[in-house]
């Protein structure tokens, strides 16, 4: 800045500051009226109550965000009636009333002028979860895995979905390019259409472990006389040898297990060579184990089969009855499948096979056959190279062909291997995509390639950069293949692919109107995570996006299994489910949990918020319900009988059972503890941000925490209570807490409790049918050492003074607010299906939203179709 | 917004390889030939060095801070860990990031100082390694290394626009990326592909001028950052290209074997120190930015419980005592870093003058997760060490002044970083 500048300035802050009535000419005297008789009191330049300083702040500049952002604060806390505070003197409703008018006109008036200028949205890159599946959907490789390539993603209120917070940076590009080398990597085949590999494999885990905690059996009988070959316990150091091993598991009709492992339970040496789709067949049953006998099982006992971390799916293995399955499921190359017991305790005692009492399962047999391709090459090619065949590059010396990818790194020693399959050659051809006419294919199939790619029509101009790049490349000599990849290489870094376009129309009156690729972009991006299909593609040409086929297609994406994407994605950003392994809980205090438990939580929710979308109940679900969505693990930890299973299936709630909607469920229950303890705080704080979207303000900086107490001599009650008695503290905490304190009956993992588990000596210690199939020899004094202490107190007081006893009663008084659960959750779809937030002039939108579901009690699907037919949804 | 003084040079491709040419160093050992010895004026510079390593579970205060300020105080029992280093460190109390108040939310901030990063709006600014990097990174091979072999990764390290760079985790790959040179047809691969990507950028820039005329302003400020973005990756990948065919320099240290498991990860944290020392010996890079997080249930003797609950520990003494054997254990692995900094000789200084080195943690008591009076420490790099700077427990001092300080040590004209009001008090160049 200039001397002169300078000076400038200074003698503008001189004015603002000995002449405040010339500042404050520029509001309405009506407006100026009130503020100077009612506020300025508190708000003035010398006491600046609360650092508001009404004399500074000025209508004049509400394009600068600080100064609208107060403005909008001084309205929103008159409005509430929090302003004047109540000890003071209340202004008559008509003078309340005129100044929210005159001052939330000129608001709304100044945030619609600045949308006009520049959209409520500016152009918005995708996120790393739209970008995996924008790959998947393109190239129809549904288990490719790119998103924890890239960098993660900046969020605002919890969601990644805001335009503002997805920036963009060299580590960002960087990361682009190697992702796009990575999916090309995936979706190009160079070799001629693989072998099927079919094999039956009879060993789960290490061959080390046969005869420890998994053994072989016969006609349903444990094979005692192996094992003692394998394995005896008496004989210390006489086992028989690894390589000695193989016959007697051939020999075997099924492998046993007693214990959940401490290390992988790898299906054989399996690990495909191969990317694609495979057929898993296998047959699973459960028993109980006493000394060597085999008697009926306790319950229903839970496989799960994972792969690289992936859960593929569940599978029930019931008492005594050999139950078989047949899965498809998508496989990476250097995948290592894992069929794991997932329902048993780890072995923590290790009581030898014979003296094990308890819990155990067994698999006949899994026979793995893949990758399996009803066309090559395969539609991820295809999309690249059209029908344009693979021409083999025999092996010679000296002979080029285009860069392969180097194959996966698979573990030593897996099948497939050079039994298995000319692919193990030494020496291998290379097939490559053939044209006989390379420029004009290269035309041909980037025109359509981008068409999709960029999700919108492309102009021949547009294709034209795009083609030179492979016409380039052909001219220098390159092969077909490796000039096409240059270009499409390009098309994936290319702003056109990584931010969501969404030009205004060509509707004169209305330029904000988006055009219709754009609405089918945000349909899909808003029900699908993901680009548009052909369908939507098809009407978006069309021009027929709106009213009544809108509607329809808003219907047809809900009932598309895509959508489990918005269900997973909304959930994971709204609830916080996506924090559900922030913390892992306390093994002493919480032995019980597994990952076949955690893994229900979030099916839990995901089946809810699904029900409420199929049938359009209302919103006052979020907190109340009277069916569950649950499985037989879920069951066991609600104490609600006869659901027998892994899948996730609606019951109606029983009497007594103090369950229903989101707040009680194990999912929500969870994320809202740490490992160990609860916090009535943070839970609390989770149900006025997260369902009621009143967030309280953060605490004053550098007020001490709470410790929290593992011996059992206090609550966190009597501890909050301490802290609440500190008056900085205890305005806040007011409103915070109580919703916290009835979900004390609640646990870390989200079990019922009427007294708090501790670590110390104090209160009872827990019986073994508490700890569901805990082995029956498998010292449980010594193993379980958590005691039940205090008792829970759930009872608490709202803010504005309704008692509660627990949470019920809690229940009760939230549903009285149906109207801010549905605002809060019209907010949140906004934001997540806009790119931007709610702002000042959006808000008679939402209003407008809402009226529209009064009537049906705010159906969910009614607000969701409400948003996406209103003006936030369709305009820039 | 706060805002780093600490700006990019102003060159683009073709000035900067002209430059590159004639500046750009060998690695410069020690064992290495005269035949190898650069231009006169280039060896008498005196390379400068920063590393930077934060704990983010805490350290705990009551075993870190001395009680006496000044040169004659008394070494707290975590100090006594590092006794033989007495003379090449300065330990502070009494300082924190203003307004950065955030939980663990915190260690975001460590290196950039930007305030209120758990806000629902927080946006990240330079990180210090970044900012030294942006002046000298151009001299070495590696502009910057940003590491995280702690369990979970992340990273402290933020580019000028707030984005957070990944931290490597793996020790092989640091390796293979720092000695490990490839066949002729590799390295010719290599160069092809960064030959590729660099014309890939030149037409995603046109496409994105394009685009830039048909859209509004706020769309154009996206468009923008997408820009420089592309920039200066654009650079990045010039310098890259200009180093591949440049021989790297030959270790006798193998290629270590990567350390999964969780319960080692303290492990981790030594042989990832254990590569740095080496990195910064070759002269291989001049920056290092290191994140760990010691969580999970670690196997140290002792200790059986998970780390972030045991500091939450409510001042129980058998949980203090397992997180302490925690903490001696990081302390132990870093006297092992510094003293080989110590042991380490560059034409005849040690390594550790040449070499400053940050340590500390986002919180001031992690038990309460406060945000004043972070432990702090800064080792060698050529200050005058061997005391307690003891500031204000209440009114704390900026950490950014250490940083000012640092900076200027290492020859970058800059006299202000985030929110630094100054130099260190206290804090002379030897």
């Amino acid at each position: 800045m200039t001397r002169l500048g300078r000076t400038w300035l200074g003698i503008a802050l001189l004015a603002g500051t000995f002449c405040a009535p010339a500042r404050a000419a520029e509001r309405p005297t009506s407006l100026d009226g009130v503020l100077q008789s009612r506020c300025m009191e508190c708000h003035d330049k010398q006491t600046q109550k609360g650092g508001l300083d009404l004399s500074a702040l000025t209508l004049a500049d509400l394009g600068d965000k600080a100064t609208f952002d107060q403005w909008v604060k001084v309205h929103d806390r008159v409005n509430a009636g929090e302003m004047p505070p109540a000890a003071k003197a209340q202004p008559p409703q008509a003078e309340r009333d005129a100044l929210i008018k005159t001052l939330g006109g000129i608001l709304s008036a100044a945030d619609r002028k600045r949308q006009r200028e520049s959209g409520r949205v500016p152009l918005r890159r995708m996120n790393r979860v739209e970008y995996e599946n924008t790959m998947r959907d393109l190239f129809s490789l549904p288990g490719l895995e790119i998103k924890d390539r890239l960098p993660a993603d900046g969020r605002v209120a919890g969601f990644d979905k805001v335009s503002t917070a997805l920036d963009i940076s060299a580590v960002q590009m960087r990361k682009y390019l190697e992702a796009a080398d990575h999916v090309l990597d995936s979706a190009i085949v160079h070799q001629d259409k693989p072998t099927v590999f079919r094999h039956r494999f009879r060993l789960i885990g290490g061959l080390s472990q046969f005869g420890n905690d998994s053994f072989p059996m016969k006609e349903k009988k444990v094979q005692t006389d192996v094992l003692r070959l394998l394995h005896d316990p008496e004989k210390p150091g006489k086992d028989l040898h690894l390589k000695d091993r193989g016959p007697y598991l051939e020999a075997m009709d099924s492998l046993g297990f007693i214990y959940r492992p401490l290390y992988d339970r790898f299906v054989g040496n399996f690990s495909p060579l191969h990317t694609g789709y495979y057929r898993i067949r296998t047959s699973v049953w459960s028993f109980n184990l006493n000394r060597g006998e085999v008697a009926p099982g306790t319950r229903t006992q839970p496989f799960s089969l994972v792969a690289n971390g992936r859960r593929l799916g569940y599978l029930d293995a019931p008492s005594l009855k050999p139950t078989a399955y047949d899965l498809v499921v998508w496989l990476n190359a250097g995948d290592r499948p894992e069929l794991l017991p997932a329902g048993l305790w780890e072995n923590r005692s290790d009581p030898s096979l014979f003296k094990y009492v308890g819990e155990a399962v067994a698999v006949d047999y899994v026979d793995v056959e893949g990758p399996l391709h009803d066309v090559w090459p395969p539609a991820s090619h295809r999309r690249l190279f059209g029908s344009l065949p693979l021409a083999m590059i025999p092996v010679e010396k000296g002979r080029a062909t285009p860069p392969v990818p180097p194959p996966a790194t698979r573990h030593p020693g897996s099948r497939p291997n050079h039994q298995d399959g000319k692919e193990f050659d030494k020496r291998q051809p290379v097939w490559t995509a053939a044209s006989p006419r390379p420029k004009e294919d290269a035309a041909r199939l980037l025109a359509d390639f981008l068409r999709r790619a960029f999700r919108r029509p492309v102009p021949p101009d547009e294709v034209a950069v795009y083609a030179k790049i492979a016409h380039d490349r052909i001219d220098a000599g390159d092969f077909f293949e490796t000039a096409m990849r240059a270009a499409y290489r390009v098309a994936l870094c290319s702003p056109d692919f990584l931010f969501l376009q969404e030009p205004a129309g060509t509707i004169a009156t209305d330029p904000t109107i988006l055009d219709s690729y754009a609405v089918a972009s945000r349909l899909s991006y808003f029900l699908w995570n993901s680009m548009p299909d052909d369908v939507l593609s098809g009407l978006a040409q069309k021009n027929q996006l709106n009213g009544k086929t809108l509607m329809e297609q808003v219907d047809r994406m809900l009932d598309d299994p895509r959508s489990d994407r918005f269900v997973n994605d909304f959930l994971d950003q709204w609830l916080h489910l996506r924090d559900i392994d922030f913390t892992s809980p306390d093994g002493a205090l919480y032995p019980e949990f597994r990952t076949e438990l955690r893994d229900a939580m979030l099916a839990e929710s995901r089946a809810y918020f699904r029900e409420l979308l199929k049938n359009d109940l209302g919103v006052a679900h979020f907190v109340d319900s009277d069916f569950l969505t649950i499985n037989q693990r879920l069951a066991e930890l609600y104490g609600i009988p006869n659901v027998v299973g892994s899948a996730i299936r609606r019951i109606p709630k029983p009497p007594d059972c103090h369950r229903g909607g989101f707040l009680t469920q194990a999912a929500v229950l969870k994320v809202t503890a740490n490992g160990t303890t609860t916090s009535p705080v943070q839970r609390g704080y989770w149900v006025m941000d997260r369902l009621l979207g009143r967030p309280p303000r953060p605490p004053p900086p550098d007020l001490p925490a709470i410790d929290p107490d593992l011996n059992g001599t206090t609550t966190i009650r009597e501890q909050l209570a301490r802290h609440r008695a500190n008056p900085a503290c205890a305005g806040c905490h007011a409103t915070m807490d109580p919703p916290g304190f009835a979900l004390e009956s609640f646990d870390v993992i989200g079990g019922w409790r009427t007294r708090y588990r501790n670590l110390g000596e104090k209160g009872e210690a827990p019986t073994p049918s508490e700890m569901l199939g805990f082995p029956g020899n498998g010292n449980f004094e010594k193993q379980i050492r958590f005691r039940h202490g205090l008792p829970v107190d759930a009872s608490g007081q709202t803010a504005d003074g309704k008692a509660f006893k627990d949470v019920d009663e809690l229940r009760r008084i939230l549903l009285a607010d149906e109207e801010s659960l549905a605002r809060n959750f019209v907010e949140r779809l906004v934001l997540y299906s806009t790119g931007a937030p709610v702002s000042f002039a959006d808000r008679a939108q939402v209003e407008q939203i809402l009226k529209s579901g009064r009537d049906g009690r705010y159906g969910v699907r009614t607000l969701i179709r409400g948003v996406i037919r209103s003006q936030l949804f369709g305009r820039k | 917004m706060h805002r780093s003084t600490v700006r990019p040079p102003v060159m683009n491709r073709r000035t900067f390889l002209r430059g590159a040419g004639v500046s750009m160093a060998l690695p410069l050992l020690d064992a290495m030939t005269p035949a190898r010895l650069l231009a006169a004026e280039e060896a008498a510079r005196v390379p400068r060095r920063m590393v930077a390593i934060q704990t983010a579970q805490g350290i705990m205060p009551h075993l870190f801070f001395p009680e006496k300020g000044g040169r004659e105080y008394e070494l707290s029992p975590y100090l006594k860990l590092i006794e033989p280093l007495r003379n090449d460190f300065t330990v502070f109390s009494g300082m924190s990031h203003p307004g950065v108040d955030g939980g663990h939310s915190n260690e975001r901030s460590f290196l950039t100082g930007a305030p209120h990063p758990a806000g629902g709006a927080f946006r990240n600014t330079i990180s210090l390694d970044q900012a030294i990097a942006e002046h000298i990174g151009h001299l070495t091979r590696i502009p910057s290394l940003v590491l995280a072999p702690g369990s979970g990764g992340g990273s402290m390290s933020y580019t000028a626009s707030g984005v957070q760079i990944p931290g490597e985790q793996s020790t092989s790959a640091l390796y293979r990326r720092l000695f490990v040179q490839g066949s002729p047809a590799e390295i010719e691969a290599r160069v092809q592909d960064l030959r590729s990507g660099r014309s890939l950028l030149d037409t995603v820039g046109e496409r994105a001028g394009r685009l830039q005329k048909t859209v509004g302003n706020a769309d154009r400020h996206r468009l923008d950052q997408y820009f420089t973005s592309i920039r200066e990756l654009e650079v990045q990948m010039a310098q890259a290209q200009a180093w591949e065919r440049k021989p790297k320099p030959v270790v006798t240290m193998p290629e270590p074997k990567d350390i999964t498991d969780q319960a080692y990860v303290i492990d981790r944290l030594r042989s990832t120190l254990d590569i740095v020392k080496l990195a910064l010996e070759t002269d291989s890079t001049r920056v290092v930015s290191l994140f760990f997080q010691p969580l999970g249930t670690l196997r140290i003797e002792g200790v059986s419980h998970e780390t972030h609950s045991l500091t939450h520990h409510g001042n129980r003494a058998e949980m203090v005592d397992e997180l302490r054997r925690i903490e001696e254990a990081q302390w132990q692995v870093i006297r092992g870093f510094l003293g080989g900094l110590q042991e380490t000789r560059e034409s005849g200084d040690r390594l550790l003058d040449r070499t400053a080195v940050v340590y500390g943690t986002c919180m001031g008591n992690a038990n309460g997760h406060t945000n004043k009076n972070w432990p702090m420490l800064l080792a060698g790099g050529g200050f005058r060490h061997g005391q307690h700077l003891a500031f204000d427990k209440v009114q704390n001092m900026p950490i950014a002044n250490l940083y000012v300080s640092v900076l200027q040590r290492l020859g970058l004209p800059v006299d202000r970083f985030a929110s630094s009001t100054g130099t260190l008090r206290g804090l002379e160049m030897a």
